[in-house]
């Protein structure tokens, strides 16, 4: 049977730097803050939100709570438990009357109703909640209730799909995604955790990663890779390796719930593909194509911590493989202000390769991202963290085929050609000032 | 309440980039005075534009011109709005006809009329709004790229399909002339210091 065999998570040695880098980037996620939670700019895959800045109730949550949580069951520090709770309230007071988190879209924001960015939201409360209850600390019910009510409103409300047996993507059609079906599991098993109450997870969670076990290819180069999502029975054979990432919780949780060896079968399996992707500078494809081929850029940086943090989760179910090179690509990526950088060539999305300068979005420190890397290096933290600021941030960079400088202070974020301003986001501001070449959702 | 509207309700890409742009463009003149002609982009604008403005107002925006009012608007957000304030218009143009998630809507927006931005822009100008940046979303470059995506896609050339999906968003906003074969405009004016 495949089961935790050792408790060794030191195989990729905790690097001297990491309380300092983790002080550094808890200081920049505090300039993010705006009203009622974190703020920023967002560059993705698929889509850019360089205009909307407001908070975003969207995944971040899941990292930014996660991560203040680990702090404090590390370091006894009350400061963070209170910053947990903080960001517990966001969600809070940002849910709706009919369950959704206002401005979860993530790069599609303003909207709401984001996949699978409500059921992280889920995930960060239940945790929250989870937490405080089982520490004996008043308070923990209204987080659980949000969880609770955005769960059976819209993910089993209108996302369950008692035909396909799974949580899918939209209200409507048959779109499965199975790391964001991952997500929504996780919820649920801690939901039926929290309540005590099995048939959450027999009913719905169970079934659902089900359907994700059967999106897993077996045998052949790509074994291991999950395809990326699917519509009915059409698969769409498209392996991103970060997304691949994100199942792995919920294929572990699954693992400890049942006992079977298969779920730990496929989780190790998962990240055994995506180790096998990675260069020996710690860089992945952004997406592996069925036929061998891959895109490169953007290669990720700060997400990163989600692929870093599914290896700890496995160690203990015999994963060795030295993932070392990713973790030092995750910590050079920070820049002065103490974000992590986005990733690396995002100008050669559309083909050919990167220049010498980076693309704005490369640089771009991004809340959802960056809560990534924060967990993860939550979960390495082994002293308290020293003292940090959020220091000022001058580079070069690229955007559209133009050259701006790229200034970042505590205060706000500029983008600026020949001495003039393009675009300004005054943090905490719901909208960044911008000139008409960053409009495009590009 | 920023962000209220659920993803699976949300318009066109087209009028949501719009609106982006038009919040982008006011961002630095505080809260703007709002006109929308389309019951349809009501929750559009109400999601990006939630406080209520001061008037007169620094800025406005204004959605969806109705041919049946549209005059009438225009004067009143002159009277609106302070000068050297901006207004920004988002405006459908004839090509949106084609948007297959627009048919059933109950609006009759001047910019579908032939000739209709042209209308507009001279109606503003007259009214002591210059305009100042006019763009066009969804241009016939992105519409093309998409097309050779999906046959990329058919062909099981899956690499170059995501490569001309990202130059396609690249390509997804224009300036004049081209912005006349868009579906949707932005026009962004400033009411003269002196009218």
């Amino acid at each position: 049977m495949i089961g935790p065999q050792h408790s060794d998570v030191g195989i990729d040695r905790p690097q001297p730097d990491v309380e300092a880098a983790l002080a550094r980037l808890q200081a920049w996620l505090e300039t993010l803050r705006g009203r009622g939670g974190y703020g920023g700019p967002v560059a993705h895959w698929w889509r850019q939100s360089l205009l909307y800045t407001g908070r975003g109730l969207d995944w971040r949550y899941e990292g930014i709570v996660d991560g203040y949580l680990t702090l404090w069951e590390r370091t006894g520090d009350l400061r963070w438990l209170a910053k947990a709770r903080r960001a517990g309230d966001d969600l809070l007071a940002g849910q709706m009357q009919n369950g959704h988190f206002a401005a979860s879209g993530f790069e599609n924001n303003p909207s709401s109703a984001g996949t699978p960015h409500e059921a992280a939201c889920d995930v960060a409360l239940l945790r929250l909640a989870l937490v405080l209850r089982d520490d004996a600390k008043a308070g923990w019910q209204p987080y659980a209730e949000a969880a609770e009510c955005n769960i059976h409103a819209f993910i089993l409300g209108k996302l369950w799909d008692a035909g396909m047996g799974a949580v899918r993507d939209e209200p409507v059609g048959a779109t499965f995604v199975p790391n964001k079906a991952c997500t929504a599991a996780e919820a649920i098993f801690l939901l039926g955790e929290l309540r005590a109450d099995a048939e959450y997870i027999e009913r719905y969670a169970l079934p659902t990663l089900r359907r994700v076990l059967s999106y897993q290819i077996r045998g052949g180069i790509f074994d291991g890779a999950i395809a990326q999502n699917g519509f009915g029975a059409r698969r769409v054979e498209k392996y991103l390796p970060i997304y691949i990432a994100r199942c792995v919780p919920a294929l572990l949780r699954a693992n400890t719930y049942t006992g079977e060896a298969h779920w730990a079968d496929a989780a190790l399996r998962a990240l055994g593909f995506i180790a096998r992707q990675m260069c020996p500078q710690g860089r992945l494809p952004t997406v592996v194509y069925p036929d061998g081929s891959s895109n490169l850029w953007p290669a990720w940086v700060a997400p990163l911590g989600d692929v870093l943090r599914a290896a700890d989760l496995l160690r203990p179910y015999g994963f060795a493989t030295d993932m070392s090179a990713a973790m030092a690509r995750l910590l050079a990526g920070q820049r002065p202000s103490g974000a992590i950088c986005t990733a690396e060539g995002f100008a050669a999305q559309p083909g050919g390769r990167p220049g010498q300068l980076p693309d704005l979005r490369d640089l771009l420190g991004v809340a959802g991202w960056c809560d990534k890397a924060f967990r993860y290096l939550a979960g390495r933290c082994t002293s308290p963290l020293p003292a940090a600021m959020c220091a000022a941030d001058d580079a070069a960079c690229i955007f559209r085929g133009r050259g701006y400088t790229l200034s970042e202070t505590s205060e706000r974020l500029e983008l600026s050609r020949g001495g003039r301003a393009r675009y300004r986001w005054v943090k905490g501001q719901p909208w960044a000032a911008a000139a008409p070449e960053f409009w495009a959702g590009g | 309440m920023y962000g209220a509207l659920p993803g699976y309700r949300l318009a066109p890409l087209d009028y949501g980039l719009a609106l982006d742009a038009a919040a982008a463009s006011l961002a630095e003149y505080g809260p703007p005075y709002a006109l929308c002609g389309c019951r349809e982009l009501i929750g559009e604008l109400h999601q990006r534009f939630a406080q209520p403005p001061t008037l007169p107002a620094r800025c406005a925006v204004w959605v969806e011109p109705d041919e049946r009012d549209w005059l009438h608007n225009l004067d009143q957000i002159g009277v609106s709005l302070v000068r050297g304030g901006l207004l920004a218009i988002v405006a459908s143009r004839p090509l949106a006809r084609l948007l297959p998630e627009r048919r059933g809507w109950s609006a009759r927006p001047i910019g579908v009329v032939p000739g209709g931005i042209l209308r507009l822009r001279s109606a503003l100008k007259a009214g002591g709004l210059r305009p100042l940046i006019e763009r066009g979303f969804h241009s016939p470059a992105a519409i093309a790229l998409v097309g050779l995506s999906r046959l990329a896609t058919a062909a099981g050339q899956d690499a170059r399909a995501d490569r001309l999906r990202a130059a396609a968003r690249m390509a997804y906003i224009v300036t004049r002339p081209t912005a006349a074969l868009t579906t949707v405009a932005l026009i962004v004016a400033t009411k003269e210091t002196s009218a």
